[in-house]
């Protein structure tokens, strides 16, 4: 194949870096999706526990706002 | 850089076709090499795409054989040859890879056990795209369904990660999105709102909740208060709270709380008979429990550090050691001789030191944990005592005489209570206190509940009850507000990724069309044409759910862009373009383990299309080592004449043999085979009809002889009687006359072109119907050898013959000879019976 084009594990990578690269990107955020659902192998419970992770996050971040 | 797997050789046997073991080599001069093979149909050419497929099958069977019934004798039952148990071959192929200068040899026998053989799993790891191309087969890709080309295309790029990424991620804003819609913990706050204000207000409007406070519940109370915001900050709401407090002080409640609390910080399991007692006399337990534990610590490392006193010498002596540049012969403390101590050295008494301070260190530290738990205990003993003091003097004011007695004489205990003994029983003191907890509640009870709704109780109760709600609803509204906007930048995120994805898809399709269009051009000879058709395969749309499809279509003319092929290209075009994607992902994705198998291809092309696929996979496909099996003599002659043959072998299936297996034209059989089986009083007549065969073909070959057009029917075999009569007018031309062979009164070239007797097994006689005896067999066999013999050198004896075109009369092969051939006048002794 081309070298040029990567590999899909280098793809995935480099897909997270250039979210993290951006300073808009929610950065917790795009810390639990490379954790759960943006990785080669994720978890059968991978929605499940991200969808989780985001409403505490949603939870803990409703409870700065104060 | 790994270096690429290639076969170096196959052997099979009592495998479908082979029952006998046959060798296939695909290493020629050092290199791998290719090999071509043709046959006619059912001769056993597919047996050995058949002994690929197999060795590489994860259910050890063949596709094509499906789920058959072992009853129907099919299904795996058919992989061995029919033969192989009775002549007691094992069934198997065996296969030999090379990567780099490792050499794989390894077996699949039938059954097979113990799964895929790793060399089978090493070279399905290095093969994304199935490199067995079955003719019958080829047009799935063409007009298979966009989403099964798409998943064909995912498993060839690896793409299955990526999708579940995808699909992942679509889910999780599926859920995410749920959950922000979701308003149940509001609606449930909501409902309270409705039972606070008895159904007067049904949702969260300020102004409306304290009209409604002020209106019903403060009016009666005292119509000077009225509330401006649901707050603890609103003037109005310490006024409620002081007036309550009067209140409760009025009906006695206010006393009755006190004595609850007062109790609970005893001992809460004197209020709730369940869970952990967490009063003071539950800490005090502890403390006294954490305290007994110091003790038996302290005294522990006490007794390890009984010599404390020598503290100061060792710390001092420990240290003069320790220095660096100085070496003692004597104690620099007592001026004691290291020789005549117990330890010998200056090094060991440093060592003995160095413990016996640390020792002496882990008691001060057991010390000090003794003193602060010494401490503590006293502290809580003081604690207890004054809690019991206050507490029995407002139970004597409420009336609980023997309650506060129980409380001044545990107190009493308490007092003349030292550590190290037991802590006084304190089961009595609860049981009391739990019994005055009970009586005091019902009061409370009793009192709240004959408060009413016109009391500053009820009024702060619902004032306090709307602040949870409107704390709750701020809370729930503030998540809501968090959640959607994650949503909203997971939404972004997640597009981020698709579009990465996607573009990823498309650059790798892209790659593959190139590699088609080149070789569909290269198949079907238009390669340089003008406005060619263009072969394109699309990713569908934008829509994130049909990313998940890929279209295959084509620009054929300038008014036909982007249209289905099946419509406009003819069945040959499409088995091309079929040809073509396939090889094209196999050049692509294939090239650790650089093997194509090809069976039976070309079946619906013409001459010109046979010649490009020749060419092509000789121009675009250095490297690999390709089998192609076919039935077309055409093809396979093209492919000889076009393909290099230093990188191909090319070898022809003459025969079925149900004795041996499929039979090469480059295959002879021995005389020693027939031979052996003569003497064990074994049939040979097939085999001796092969030899025959064999031979006639050879002496044909290189006398030059011309065999007649054969019959439409069966184009690829002579047959012997063909060859033999083909021979003896070459020889009758030449006026070449066979000496008459002893014992044999006609002429054994008559008998061969007679050819009456075709069936296997059976015998060499002019009645077809005889019965047949292995010593029949013996005299033809006889006969043939003392035949085969006249075909000698008249003057070196060399049996390799060939006639150049300017010659009538065949030649000695041998470059030193060249003589003319002319019969032998006698025979030797050779061809004496067995």
């Amino acid at each position: 194949m081309d070298d040029g084009i990567p590999t899909t594990e280098q793809l995935v990578s480099d897909i997270i870096e250039e979210l993290r690269a951006n300073p808009d990107t929610d950065q917790v955020l795009i810390d639990i999706l490379s954790e759960h659902v943006v990785k080669m192998d994720p978890k059968s419970s991978a929605v499940a526990d991200a969808a989780t992770l985001i409403e505490n996050l949603a939870r803990q971040r409703g409870e700065q706002d104060l | 850089m790994t270096a690429p797997i290639t076969i170096e050789s196959l052997d099979i046997q009592g495998f479908r076709a082979y029952l006998d073991s046959q060798s296939f080599s695909f290493r020629k001069v050092n290199k791998p090499s290719s090999l071509a093979i043709f046959a006619p149909n059912a001769k056993g050419k597919s047996s050995l795409v058949d002994a690929f497929e197999y060795f590489f099958s994860t259910d050890a069977t063949l596709e094509r054989l499906g789920r058959r019934e072992a009853q129907s004798q099919a299904g795996r039952t058919a992989l061995a040859h029919v033969r192989a148990q009775e002549k007691n071959i094992s069934p198997q192929v065996v296969f030999k890879f090379r990567q780099g200068s490792e050499q794989i040899k390894e077996m699949r026998g039938i059954p097979s056990s113990g799964g895929l053989p790793p060399v089978a799993e090493r070279v399905l790891a290095a093969t994304k795209v199935p490199f067995v191309i079955h003719g019958y087969d080829l047009r799935g890709f063409v007009e298979a369904s966009a989403e099964v080309r798409y998943r064909d295309l995912a498993a060839w790029f690896s793409l299955d990660p990526l999708l579940s990424v995808q699909r992942n991620l679509r889910a999780l804003q599926r859920e995410v999105k749920g959950r922000v819609d979701s308003q149940s913990e509001a609606d449930e706050r909501l409902r309270d709102l409705q039972r606070v204000t008895t159904g007067e207000v049904s949702s969260w409007h300020e102004s409306a909740i304290c009209e409604w406070f002020n209106t019903s519940i403060l009016s009666a109370l005292d119509d000077s208060l009225t509330i401006e915001e649901v707050s603890e900050t609103d003037p109005t709401y310490s006024i409620l709270v002081e007036r309550k407090a009067e209140e409760d002080k009025q009906v006695g409640l206010a006393s009755l709380d006190t004595l609850t609390r007062q109790i609970g910080s005893l001992s809460t399991r004197a209020m709730h008979d369940q869970g952990t007692d967490d009063g003071l006399l539950a800490s005090l337990q502890k403390t006294i429990s954490d305290y007994e534990s110091a003790v038996a610590e302290e005294a522990n490392e006490r007794s390890k550090a009984s010599q404390s006193v020598f503290n100061d010498v060792w710390s001092k002596a420990h240290s003069l050691l320790e220095m660096d540049g100085h070496e003692f012969d004597s104690c620099p403390v007592c001026d004691t001789e290291f020789k005549s101590t117990p330890h010998g050295s200056p090094d060991a008494v440093l060592v003995s030191l160095t413990d016996k301070l640390g020792m002496l260190a882990a008691y001060r530290d057991a010390d000090a944990k003794l003193s602060a738990a010494t401490e503590r205990a006293t502290k809580g003993k003081q604690t207890v005592a004054s809690a019991l003091e206050a507490l029995g003097t407002g139970l004597s004011d409420a009336g609980h005489g023997d309650c506060a007695d129980q409380c001044a004489a545990y107190r009493g205990e308490l007092d003349l209570w030292t550590l190290g003994q037991p802590l006084p029983e304190s089961r009595e003191l609860l049981q009391a206190l739990s019994s005055v907890h009970a009586l005091i509640d019902n009061a409370r009870q009793r009192l709240v509940a004959g408060q009413g709704a016109g009391t500053y109780a009820n009024a702060v109760k619902s004032i306090l009850e709307l602040l949870r709600i409107k704390t709750d609803l701020g809370r729930i509204h503030r998540f809501n507000k968090e959640q959607q906007n994650l949503h909203e930048e997971l939404v972004r995120q997640a597009n981020s990724i698709e579009t990465a994805i996607v573009g990823h898809t498309r650059q790798l399709i892209s790659q593959l069309e190139t590699d088609v269009n080149s070789l569909y051009q290269s198949i079907q000879g238009t390669a340089g044409v003008e406005n060619p058709v263009t072969i394109l395969l699309q990713l569908s749309g934008d829509d994130a759910a049909n990313q998940q499809q890929v279209r295959l279509v084509i620009d054929y003319v300038s008014n036909r862009q982007g249209v289905a092929p099946t419509g406009y290209l003819s069945d040959s075009q499409i088995h091309s373009l079929a040809l073509a994607l396939r090889l094209a992902a196999i050049r692509t994705f294939n090239t650790d383990a650089p093997i194509i198998v090809l069976d039976d291809v070309v079946t619906s092309y013409d001459a010109d299309h046979r010649k490009c696929i020749a060419s092509t996979l000789g121009g675009k496909f250095a490297g690999f080592q390709i089998l192609v099996v076919t039935h077309d003599e055409q093809f396979f002659n093209l492919l000889r004449d076009h393909l290099p043959q230093s990188e191909w072998d090319f070898r022809r299936i003459t025969n079925l043999d149900p004795d041996f297996g499929p039979v090469f034209a480059d295959h002879h059989t021995s005389d020693e085979e027939i031979d052996s089986k003569l003497a064990d009083g074994i049939t040979a007549g097939e085999k001796i009809r092969q030899a025959e065969e064999e031979w006639l073909l050879k002496i044909c070959r290189e006398f030059g002889v011309s065999a007649r057009i054969r019959e439409i029917e069966r184009p690829y075999q002579y047959d012997r009687s063909e060859l033999a009569g083909a021979l003896a007018g070459f020889l009758k031309e030449q006026k070449l006359v066979p000496p008459q062979m002893p014992g044999i009164a006609s002429s054994f070239l008559d008998s061969l072109q007679s050819g009456v007797v075709e069936n296997f097994v059976s015998h060499f006689s002019d009645n077809p119907y005889r019965a047949s005896s292995v010593g029949d067999e013996i005299t033809r066999w006889t006969e043939f050898k003392l035949f085969r013999e006249l075909f000698v050198c008249s003057k070196c004896g060399r049996s390799r013959f060939f006639r150049p075109r300017q010659l009538k009369k065949p030649v000695c092969r041998h470059e030193s000879c060249h003589t003319p051939f002319e019969f032998q006048t006698t025979l030797s002794a050779a061809g004496d019976p067995p």
